[in-house]
């Protein structure tokens, strides 16, 4: 057999990660609120009222665009921000008011929320307590910001290639723990976690850095109720790290986290925060260095007998896809029955007041242009990317659900963010957390099951959209 | 229920992984001369090296158990040994200088293919003229390290944790009916990264313990330059983060390599050393301060009902036992010189002249009448247990063994000692044609007796 013939008998000849080259630029703002503002969102708290940063809120834009499509422009923003949990603050307020000042599409727009526990709501009705006077002028900053660095990033657009690729960092912990008969959210050591981490990096045709965009499962709630810090949480110390090293804008894109959170958690020192964000930048940094160079495949080019029979792996020119599109798809699940105010205040009548009213102003929120007679319609958005999926919700998914979509769909890369765009802001947890009666099976208003049919119909959905691109 | 606060989970403690023991630990650089002989590839053109990438090390660590002698843990950046003789030149000169027994001493190569030669019989090779003086100058070096170690330990915590780093892939590559050692994308590879974090009782790091398996193939022959491969940019990078050596540990590793390897070019082995160092960071990272563990505390009802673990300090344990087993191992019907030659007739002949004395000093002094035992080293320290053996098994040894133990935190070290140095394959390696299968002396199944042999030993020691 010649050595061709050899080669060509190989297992494997090539690797091929996934790839895009694309029209993208990028821009961020720092939206770090004024220190006093209500940003201490814990049921628990003594006071809302924020007394200084710990590190600052940043809002971070970036436009996608095809090379050879009519060119319309995708915007990914992220923000160092809870959660809306509110149609009127959300699509009517907010994004609906930041697509017409760009002139695109409501489904043309993600907007990921970190999930920080440490910030200010984003929702004007949750602007309750101390500090909460500060927040009707933080949320316009925040929009206006959100609306200039879109421009700003539309003025940066260049050609440039992203690589995508998946590492690990277990940064993450199953944070079900049985106690009694319920679950309570806090470290549970005996269960296994999702260390998954997705990276995607961006850099211009002569390899500099544009951003890098970093998808992670993991609740923000290092800092708890005795901390009165405004933070981004572990997000910033990550930030840090990695911006230091590649000197451009770090994109946190909140993963299925719905089980997820850190192992050290509810604490009041910000230290703490910064340790578990080290392991997420370190964990960053490792992935990067792991990556091919841009628009690059790997070739099995050489057999050579040395001591032993080796085979020889080359970097060889790749041709990136140049595919950019999205489609918004509708999963219709049950609901449960849906209580009323009465009848949860009946069902919490030992716990705190303050807290039942924040329980039932949340159950109210999530319903709107959501429930639809004995359904739901949870919107899902599908960005293709080159060869990689984009695939955002605002629910928070139990991790098994991106982990299960990843397993099923090993040919792309897929990131998998939850807490991006509404409604359905609620958990999607699995079977066996209703059974264990767990705050998210309580919190959401899906009835059990609903989480293995998104999943059916996410996987197909993946499949037929991706499809679509070979036409 | 009326009041959720005195809930409580099943377990109410979380402890991990630690050892308390008198511990030190201590680094010396032993760079060879420009010109000293390498030749870890047969396909290399020139066997000398033109010069220095990073710095090649030895790291000790000394540990004093409360009822037993001091023993040593030592690594140094080289490859591996071709035969006793080499072994023992150096070993047998560490343990006599060291005024121990055998069995005190796990001398590890940390495998780097681009380090000096380590055999004591090349001196009329090129470069060969430099290989005794700088082998006595290692071993003075090795030596003082150790001394440091000892002298300089105090009462450790050493805390223990496996992480995960993906620098390693599988490279059994299969090609029509013959394997080559090739990255191979469809075979997952063992990911776990150990990292033991050596603290004083204030809390200062004194060193940190890294056993990771990838064979540092980063550098290959094109490659001239003395280096520890991947090892060296790593350790630069861990250690200018915790100020303390860094003692590396190649785990089982001989179906593991880097992705990206058989290369000439020393920028990849420090690509390669930062996937892992960044990794060892994060490990690092994650780890809760010394001597410290949770305790689950309150439940709060918030938001949501929170369950609280807060940190509090305990004693580490400080059971110890060390153990030496030898293993039974069956042989593979052995070829002669002349079979060797007509099996390799048709490849270069430097390459066939290296392939066959490596064949033969493999053999001295492990085969004793026809048959073999296979040497295993299992020091108990603490939770955590440290079980090194002379050869290059697959990587199933140490998935195995965790598998098998999940109560204990293992590391896992080829290249340890001797005699042995050579390929532990899987039965499924010697169904194919494959390098491991013929460089090794082993019989297929000699895997899962050395397996089954650590896990009865481990099981042996003390509970915790």
């Amino acid at each position: 057999m010649s050595v061709d013939e050899l080669i060509q008998s190989a297992e494997a000849v090539r690797v091929v990660p996934s790839l895009s080259r694309v029209l993208c630029g990028v821009a961020a703002r720092d939206i770090t609120p004024p220190i006093g503002i209500q940003s201490n969102p814990w049921g628990k708290s003594e006071s809302a009222r924020s007394t200084g940063v710990h590190h600052p809120l940043m809002a971070n834009a970036m436009v996608l665009k095809g090379l050879n499509n009519d060119g319309r422009e995708q915007f990914l923003v992220t923000l160092d921000i809870g959660w809306i949990g509110c149609y009127e603050c959300d699509v009517t307020n907010f994004r609906t008011r930041v697509v017409n000042e760009l002139g695109i599409d409501l489904d043309d727009l993600l907007v990921n929320l970190s999930q920080t526990h440490k910030g200010p709501p984003f929702c004007i009705h949750e602007a309750t307590r101390e500090g909460g006077e500060l927040v009707p002028a933080f949320i316009e900053n925040v929009i206006t910001s959100v609306i200039a660095i879109c421009r700003e990033a539309r003025t940066r657009i260049a050609e440039v290639d992203i690589t995508w690729a998946y590492g690990k960092c277990d940064l993450a912990n199953v944070r079900d723990l049985p106690v009694g008969e319920t679950d309570f959210v806090g470290y549970n050591p005996n269960l296994l976690a999702d260390d998954t981490l997705t990276i995607a990096r961006v850099t211009t045709l002569d390899g500099k850095s544009v951003a890098t965009l970093v998808n992670y499962g993991c609740h923000p709630t290092t800092l708890g109720w005795e901390c009165d810090l405004i933070s981004p949480d572990f997000v910033g110390q990550a930030r840090k790290i990695v911006e230091e090293k590649t000197g451009s804008p770090f994109f946190y894109l909140q993963g299925a986290c719905g089980n997820l959170g850190p192992r050290e958690q509810y604490v009041g020192d910000p230290t703490v925060a910064d340790r578990n964000g080290e392991i997420l930048g370190y964990a960053t940094l490792a992935t990067l260095a792991k990556m091919f160079p841009p628009a690059s495949e790997f070739r099995l080019t050489e057999l050579v007998r040395s001591g032993a029979d080796l085979a020889k792996w080359t970097l060889a020119a790749a041709k990136p896809s140049m595919i950019v599109k999205r489609a918004r798809v509708i999963v219709r699940m049950k609901h449960k029955e849906l209580l009323s105010e009465e009848q949860m205040r009946a069902n919490w009548h030992d716990v705190n007041p303050r807290i039942v009213d924040t329980r039932v102003q949340k159950q109210f929120g999530i319903r709107f242009n959501y429930v639809d007679n004995d359904h739901v319609n949870h919107p899902v958005w599908l960005w293709q990317i080159g060869d990689a999926i984009m695939l955002a919700h605002c629910g928070e998914a139990y991790f098994e659900m991106q982990q299960e979509l990843r397993r099923r769909h090993p040919e792309r890369v897929i990131m998998f963010m939850d807490m991006t765009n509404g409604p359905g802001y609620v958990y999607i947890p699995t079977r066996s957390a209703y059974a264990r009666n767990a705050y998210q099976s309580w919190q959401t208003i899906l009835a059990p099951g609903s989480f293995e049919e998104m999943i059916e119909f996410l996987d197909k959905s993946i499949s037929s959209f991706s499809k679509a691109n070979e036409n | 229920m009326s009041s959720k606060a005195d809930l409580r989970p099943e377990n109410i403690l979380w402890e991990p992984p630690t050892a308390r023991m008198r511990a030190g630990m201590a680094q010396r650089e032993i760079n060879p001369p420009i010109g000293i002989r390498t030749a870890s590839w047969g396909a290399a053109k020139r066997h000398i090296a033109t010069g220095i990438h990073n710095a090649i090390t030895t790291t000790a660590m000394a540990v004093i158990p409360e009822d037993g002698p001091i023993n040593y843990l030592v690594t140094v950046d080289w490859g591996w040994w071709q035969g006793k003789a080499d072994d023992l030149a150096v070993r047998g000169e560490v343990i006599t200088a060291l005024g121990i027994e055998e069995n005190q001493l796990m001398l590890h190569l940390t495998h780097t293919h681009a380090g000096p030669t380590t055999a004591s019989d090349v001196a009329h090779e090129e470069g060969g003229e430099f290989v005794a003086a700088y082998h006595a100058k290692a071993i003075s070096q090795i030596v003082a390290a150790c001394i440091d170690a000892r002298d300089r330990s105090v009462i450790a915590n050493i805390t223990w944790a496996y992480g995960k780093c993906d620098l390693a892939v599988n490279r059994d590559l299969p090609c029509g009916i013959e394997d080559v050692l090739a990255y191979n994308p469809d075979v997952p590879a063992d990911d776990t990264l150990t990292v033991g974090r050596v603290c004083d009782e204030a809390g200062t790091v004194l060193g940190v313990v890294v056993n990771y398996a990838c064979h540092p193939t980063t550098l290959a022959w094109a490659n001239s330059k003395v280096s520890p491969d991947f090892v060296g940019e790593a350790r630069l990078l861990v250690q200018d983060q915790v100020k303390a050596p860094m003692l590396f540990l190649q785990g089982a590793s001989g179906d593991l390599s880097p992705r990206d390897g058989f290369s000439g070019d020393t920028d990849l082995a420090d690509k390669n050393g930062r996937i892992l160092g960044f990794a060892t960071l994060a490990v690092l990272e994650k780890m809760l301060p010394t001597a410290t563990r949770l305790r689950f505390t309150n439940t709060v009802e918030s938001g949501a009902l929170l369950g609280e673990w807060t940190q509090e300090p305990f004693n580490p344990k400080s059971s110890s036992k060390t153990l030496r087993i030898d293993v039974e191992v069956p042989l593979q019907k052995l070829p002669s010189i002349e079979e060797l030659e007509e099996r390799w007739k048709d490849i270069d002949a430097g390459a066939r002249e290296t392939r066959i004395r490596r064949a033969m000093k493999l053999r001295a002094g492990y085969i004793v009448d026809g048959a073999a035992t296979h040497p295993v080293w299992i020091w108990m320290w603490g939770d955590a247990v440290i079980v090194g053996q002379p050869g290059e098994a697959y990587s199933q040894f140490q998935t195995e063994l965790r598998r098998r133990n999940p109560d204990r935190v293992i590391s896992v070290l080829n290249c340890t000692n001797g005699p042995g140095y050579m390929y532990i394959p899987t039965p499924e390696a010697f169904e194919r044609v494959r390098y491991q299968a013929w460089q090794t002396l082993l019989a297929s199944g000699a895997l899962e007796l050395v397996i089954d042999a650590t896990d009865k030993a481990i099981k042996s020691l003390p509970k915790n």
